[in-house]
């Protein structure tokens, strides 16, 4: 599969004639007079990759603990309560968790699936989807603070002012939902994720690949109910009087591709406040289903919503959806991390199982990507005495689905967890293999900004083959 | 990952010699065109002729020639002057300002022209259109960008300071020193210190114990923009290497550096001049000198705990940067004070946080001994002089500098401040002062030199920019060989001498390009075959480039159609909210929660240097414009100001919409269209009142919001009040009257929203806001109350023991849960409830019906309203208080008022059965819009007539049109 825009070659002529072009894709990124290069791809990528059409990022905000998940380290025992050894290099973390005492963890370790994958008794139902799991123990990003990394997992920079890896997503293959946006972002409170809104900004490139916030409530979407004096019919005659101005104006000034793709976002709109409803109505669920998502469980049925909702949206062609749960650094836990993760584990166990369980049951995981991780992990030093600091040095993340060899583990720490020692794959590294699971080359998906060729790896990154390969092929 | 790390200490030889013997230059390299000198070129005065109206004329006119096109025919007068409008205030001419120009025109063109352009040029708006531009580029926002995003309430200062700037004509020169040098040139001048504000527009992290990596971030921006900025480089990619398009050095980049890398962005300098300062010390020594034992004695106080919570804070950071802090300040290198600078702000700002009060909590001796100094202490008040404000400027940590240093093959290479190697020039002349490093003026020096081909070039393309969309150079922050090569070079050096010679003025440039016949050229002209091949693009100019609106623009334009827009009364003016009527760029910047409506059309969040915009078309701006209250809410105040009545001149009124939202006369065929339009949309609004079959707005079926309601007997709908709507109130004739001194409200509802502000949201009254009429009524607060958000109150207007007037808010402190179903009652007594007694009483009751296990909470308040509490001449009123808004946002599905004070077992939630005269009892089983209920009647300020409400909607349209987004 070759993503539209790798053939992509611009010229000022058939921008101006590509107006009828549909929305929310090529034409419009065109359509703001950037170029976008990008040669032919498919030689380029072994053939293996490129699987995925959807992404569903499940993001647990605020760094969840790897050395108590998916990466035991007996180590951290046998030194509890004493300081880091001399042997390990000192590390920069955000509270200055140097010299603390080491926490041992409190686990109970197995190994699951025909593969023997290690998870950790927090997460009890993981034991049924083990052998789908790709579980990257060796995950490096360079910010040590929540603001800073959470920003680079989601643009590249822990600066501000990138396109997040969602909206690259939507600028390097477009669109394959006519009505929804191609790039949409749910969480599981009212409180706000670290960053804002711009943790799903397009930074540079054009705001069509931004992504749409669905919020639970009414409306889903921003201003997409009517106002309250305006009834249906009355909306409908208002769009019909405002197109047919529209299209007045447009007779005298058809060169001008712009005028008729706000006519036709007019259009979409309108779609869009028919269709988004019914996209996230789970009326029609049957039970089974949902409690196969946990939503008949007080504890599990926010997050299970959110998933069950994400599925729903990669039936109806949307290409990047996150999740967030625990927006707003929940499971930031510098103190107390048993209370803590004991119950966020808990709410995200049963759902993310649902999730993948159906996905795979009706044949959608294999063009699914499913990424499961935080803005970083944490450290082995305790701090207050019963929590981790941030660990921007070594974590896991996990990739699922979309082509990726489940079963096997990526990586490794170092015996304490703290630096990533093998095959470390830097947040770069993962966007560009996350681009290549979806079928692009990441070195040629490039916008022109401010005369340079702009890329989601910040020129850094490398696609990770083992995903698909395994890791010792 | 970063190939550097900062030095301390001069190394005694200079490397830059060592590293730049590295490179030669090839030829090509060397002919790299935007370094070549700036030349007068001949002007081709042969080309056009006859259209040409000034030089500028003849180059475009010559590109045009070449390629065989042809100027695009003139504009009309009234394309020109809403161009102009747009261009120079960003702001549509209002239609007097349309009819005195085009009256001028056919008088004389060219001193209309004049005129017009002179006019706009002299107004404040100018500065507020123009200084955008600048902003953009240096990526100014008000506001820190981390996850805390604290505001910085000194950031408007150098908005405020660049609008002046460009309204005052400032010579360009002078503007690039105060802004990379204004702490050297002027310290003492707070107007042109406020200028290094530019150094502090970077993002910072109030708690990144990393100190060194987020300088070392502070510093790569700062670098990157000041070289995109000014000079039109793209010099972030010799961050890491030797540019590998331009010829640019990593030393280069350092060597930029070099000339910043000492900065120092303090938190403790008063934007004052020397006599306010003076004054200011003066009055707070008297102060200081009163007060002295008293703040020694709370000194001592505080003393342990800032300690301690100082030590705790100290060591989060690494050891290196623990022993830079320990050191004595005069053993600090330079670095490690903008090391020490970063960590001392960070433990100022937890010292400055602790709560004594809460830490004394265990000694009371302390605590007695802290409230009664703090008492003291305010005692001396008077004494002290307000606060001068703190300015948001950079100056240098020390006069010694701070030295980047590259490594290359395990080698550290200091590297001195030098200009691009490429120049070949000879090394900047730095004069440090006592506390400066002197080496930003050495900058700003050079950049501000006439003979600089870079930053001459560059400022002058910005200004061409901005009058025709695209620069003569495409890629206004880059000059390189990534950007765009110009379209028309000789023009450009044309352009940048006439600038540099007239004294740097920007205000000549634009009458010079405003006067010209290539920006009088109408932008309606479809491209013909030959255009679209050859210049598809408009490159050459063969027609004025149509544009979109920018997002300020936009919001600013529905402001001046709906007669609403402000603007400030000084040249110092405050951030306001984007829900206010000010213009645009006075609107708060807050990088990490943008202004919806400026944000959805692309104004920058502030990251990055921004030289252009996007234009970008999405459903997210339909969606915001066709449905979000703001556009319909300014919609609102532009069809209240047309004044449409049924019998009045609906001509006159469209063509004045017209006028006012796309600044032209409407066609006979627009107009009966719009008459057409508006009759559609009123009679349809007429027949959903009419028409019983019809989707009822002003009801709700229950099942929506009232489905966990148990016990209580509810019909099958809820009154459906909404804000803006017809439907605000509902106003009813009752028989309660002056006899029932005792009644008892109950109601069944749902608070769909509080207000943002102190506005209440009233559930029942009876009242018309007039202290001497009766009256009461029932509501809940707002998030601003005095008395907390959601909190349920009875206010009562009626006459006390003495017979006196007597207005009283009695307060139940029962919270009232928004966005759930609600059981509230409330019992009055006005009349002396004990016997002798001068006190009346009223018991609230609340309880969450959504949930099973919620109590029922009560509680009874004693009040000294006795008598004349209800005035029969008044309706009861649900929803809102009679005809003056605080209004409920939400749905009501049981209301009942009884005679008396109910006992509690008498209440609905105990469904009591018989033997109760009620006043009320509506459950709106059987209501209608039409017939809400017995002896009732809708009121709603918002779109109380079907007509203004349609002319609303087509008000709303105009906004909506491509011709009012466009200047097409």
């Amino acid at each position: 599969m070759s993503p539209q825009n790798s053939n992509f070659k611009p010229t000022r002529r058939n921008f101006l004639s590509s107006a009828g072009a549909g929305f929310g894709s090529v034409a419009l990124s065109a359509l703001t007079g950037q170029n976008l290069i990008a040669g032919s791809v498919s030689q380029k990528i072994p053939h293996h990759f490129g699987k995925a059409k959807s992404v569903i990022f499940l993001f647990m905000e605020g760094g969840p603990s790897h050395l108590d998940l998916f990466d035991p380290k007996p180590l951290l025992r046998k030194l509890a309560g004493q300081k880091l050894p001399d042997s390990f290099e000192t590390p920069v973390t955000a509270a200055g968790e140097v010299y603390s005492p080491l926490l041992p963890d409190k686990r109970k370790w197995a190994q699951h699936g025909e593969s023997g994958l290690w998870i950790s008794d927090w997460l009890p139902k993981h034991s049924a989807i083990a052998d789908d799991l790709c579980v990257i123990r060796s995950c490096v990003t360079d910010g040590i603070n929540h603001a800073g990394g959470m920003c680079q997992m989601n643009t590249g920079a822990v600066f501000g002012g990138r396109p997040s890896l969602g909206s690259w997503v939507s600028y390097g293959l477009g669109s394959e939902s006519r009505n929804l946006p191609d790039f949409v972002v749910l969480k599981d409170s009212n409180a706000m994720v670290v960053n804002g809104v711009r943790s799903w900004g397009s930074g540079f490139i054009p705001s069509t690949h931004q992504g749409v916030l669905l919020e639970s409530n009414d409306p889903p979407i921003a201003n997409l109910n009517n106002p309250a004096s305006v009834s249906a019919e009355v909306q409908k005659q208002k769009l019909a009087f405002l197109a047919d101005m529209n299209r007045d104006h447009l007779k005298t000034r058809s060169s001008h591709s712009d005028l008729e793709a706000r006519i036709k976002s007019y259009e979409l709109a309108f779609r869009m406040q028919a269709t988004a409803p019914e996209a996230i109505d789970l009326a029609s669920e049957p039970e089974s289903i949902k409690s196969l998502y946990g939503l008949d469980q007080a504890e599990t049925k926010t997050y299970g919503r959110q998933c069950l909702l994400a599925r729903r949206l990669v039936e109806r062609g949307v290409r990047f959806i996150q999740l967030y749960h625990g927006a707003g650094s929940k499971w930031d836990s510098h103190s107390n991390i048993e209370g803590n993760h004991s119950k966020l584990c808990h709410q995200v166990d049963q759902p993310i199982v649902g999730l993948l369980t159906d996905l795979k049951q009706r044949g959608l995981l294999d063009e699914t990507l499913v990424i499961w991780g935080g803005e970083f992990g944490r450290t082995p030093m305790s701090e207050k005495g019963n929590g981790r600091d941030h660990n921007s040095t070594g974590f896991t993340m996990w990739m699922a689905g979309g082509g990726v060899k489940g079963g096997q583990t990526i990586g490794a720490t170092d015996e304490l967890g703290l630096y990533a020692t093998e095959d470390k794959l830097h947040v770069h590294d993962i966007h560009a293999t996350v681009m290549a699971l979806m079928g692009m080359d990441h070195t040629k998906v490039i916008y022109t900004h401010k005369g340079r060729p702009e890329r989601v790896d910040m020129n850094e990154g490398h696609v990770h083959e083992g995903l698909v390969n395994g890791a010792t092929s | 990952m970063k190939p550097f790390i900062y030095f301390a200490t001069l190394l005694v030889f200079s490397a830059n010699s060592i590293l730049a013997d590295e490179k030669v230059f090839t030829a090509e390299e060397r002919a790299w065109w935007a370094v070549q000198a700036v030349v007068d070129p001949a002007v081709p005065s042969q080309a056009g002729k006859e259209w040409a109206r000034n030089e500028i004329d003849h180059f475009i006119f010559r590109k045009l020639a070449e390629n065989h096109l042809h100027p695009a025919r003139e504009a009309t007068p009234l394309e020109l002057v809403r161009r102009i409008y747009f261009d120079l205030h960003g702001l549509p001419p209002l239609p007097e300002q349309v009819d005195d120009f085009t009256t001028a025109y056919e008088q004389n063109p060219e001193t209309a022209l004049s005129e017009l352009i002179d006019q706009l040029l002299a107004s404040p708006r100018y500065g507020e259109r123009w200084g955008q531009y600048w902003l953009d580029v240096v990526r100014y926002a008000e506001s820190d960008g981390y996850r805390q995003d604290a505001y910085r309430p000194g950031a408007k200062d150098y908005r405020n300071y660049i609008i002046r700037s460009f309204n005052d004509d400032k010579p360009y020169p002078q503007f690039v020193r105060e802004q990379l040098a204004g702490d050297i040139i002027a310290p003492g001048d707070p107007d042109v210190l406020i200028g290094t504000s530019f150094l502090r527009q970077g993002i910072y992290e109030y708690n990144n114990h990393n100190v060194r990596m987020h300088w070392d971030i502070i510093m790569t921006d700062m670098t990157n923009v000041t070289g995109e900025a000014f000079l039109g480089i793209s010099i972030g990619c010799a961050q890491c290497h030797d540019h590998k398009f331009d010829p640019i050095l990593q030393k280069d980049y350092f060597a930029l550096q070099a000339f910043l890398s000492t900065t120092s962005w303090p938190t403790d300098v008063p934007l004052a001049t020397p006599e306010q300062l003076a004054e200011f010390q003066q009055k707070e020594a008297v102060w200081k000198e009163a007060t002295k034992e008293i703040r020694a004695q709370l000194a001592e106080l505080k003393f342990t705990q800032e300690e301690a919570k100082r030590k705790t804070e100290v060591k989060m950071f690494p050891e290196d940067i623990q022993t830079m802090y320990h050191k004595a300040g005069d053993d600090r290198t330079p670095f490690e004070e903008q090391m020490v600078m970063l960590v001392q702000r960070q433990i100022d700002y937890q010292t400055e946080r602790i709560n004594f009060e809460k830490s004394f909590e265990k000694h009371p001796d302390k605590l007695k001994q802290w409230k009664s100094l703090n008492e003291q202490l305010k005692a001396f008040d008077h004494l002290k002089p307000t606060p001068l404000p703190k300015g948001f400027v950079a100056t240098d940590v020390s006069a010694k500098p701070v030295v980047p240093v590259i490594e290359k093959r395990g080698e550290k290479f200091p590297v001195e401040p030098a200009f691009l190697t490429l120049l070949d020039q000879p090394a900047p002349a730095i004069k440090p002062t006592d506390s400066n490093s002197g080496r930003r003026l050495a900058l700003a020096d050079w950049i501000a030199s006439e003979e600089n081909p870079l930053s001459t070039r560059v400022i002058t393309n910005r200004i061409w920019q901005g009058h025709f969309g695209t620069g003569l150079v495409a890629t206004p922050n880059d000059f390189g060989n990534l950007g765009e090569a110009p379209s028309h070079p000789e023009l450009l050096d044309w352009l940048t001498t006439r600038f540099v010679k007239g004294g740097w003025r920007m205000k000549e440039l634009h009458k010079l390009i405003m006067m010209s016949s290539t920006y009088r050229m109408t932008a309606k002209q479809e491209p013909t075959s030959s255009e679209s091949l050859t210049d598809p693009g408009n490159r050459l100019l063969w027609r004025f480039p149509p544009r979109r609106l920018s997002s300020e623009e936009i919001r600013d334009a529905m402001l001046v159609a709906s007669g609403e827009i402000r603007f400030p009364s000084t040249d110092r003016p405050g951030s306001v909210p984007g829900s206010s009527p000010y213009r645009s760029i006075y609107v708060k910047k807050q990088r990490n929660k943008p202004d919806e409506l400026l944000n959805c059309f692309d104004a920058p969040l502030g990251f990055q240097s921004a030289p252009q915009r996007p234009e970008t078309t999405t459903p997210t701006q339909s969606l915001l414009m066709i449905n979000d209250s703001w556009p319909l809410d300014r919609a609102k105040a532009f069809a209240k100001s047309l004044q449409f009545t049924e019998s009045g001149d609906w001509r006159k009124n469209i063509i004045s919409a017209y006028q006012r939202a796309l600044g032209r006369m409407p066609s006979e065929t627009e107009i009966d269209k719009a008459k057409n339009f508006i009759q559609t949309l009123t009679s349809l609004r007429g027949d959903d009142e009419q028409s019983i079959e019809s989707t009822s707005l002003g009801f709700r079926t229950n099942s929506e919001k009232f489905k966990s309601v148990k016990g209580i007997e509810l019909g099958s709908q809820a009154l459906n009040l909404q804000r803006g709507s017809r439907f605000e109130q509902l106003e009813i004739d009752t028989t309660l009257g002056s006899q029932h001194d005792a009644f008892t409200i109950e109601a069944v509802a749902h608070l769909d929203s509080i207000y943002p502000d102190g506005t209440v949201n009233t559930l029942v009254s009876r009242w018309d806001d007039n202290r001497n009429t009766s009256g009461w009524f029932l509501c809940v607060t707002s998030t601003k109350s005095r008395y907390q958000p959601r909190n349920l109150l009875l206010v009562l207007n009626g006459v006390d023991y003495d017979g006196q007037p007597k207005y009283e808010v009695v307060v139940s402190n029962l919270r009232v849960p928004v966005g759930k179903p609600v059981y509230i009652g409330t019992s009055v007594a006005a009349h002396p409830v004990s016997k002798g007694g001068r006190q009346g009483e009223v018991t609230f009751y609340l309880k969450d019906l959504s949930d099973p296990e919620a109590k029922m909470e009560s509680v009874t308040i004693s009040h000294s309203v006795i008598g004349k509490l209800n005035d029969s001449s008044f309706p009861v009123v649900i929803g809102g208080r009679s005809q003056v808004g605080h209004l409920w946002d939400g749905q009501v599905s049981r209301l009942t008022l009884s005679e008396n004070q109910l006992p509690e077992e008498q209440l609905l939630l105990h469904q009591p059965k018989a033997g109760l005269t009620r006043i009320l009892d509506l459950d709106f089983s059987d209501s209608t819009d039409r017939s809400p209920a017995p002896n009732a009647g809708w009121y709603g300020r918002g779109a109380s007539d079907s007509l203004q409400d349609s002319v609303t909607d087509f008000c709303h349209l105009l906004f909506n049109s491509n011709e009012f987004l466009y200047l097409y």
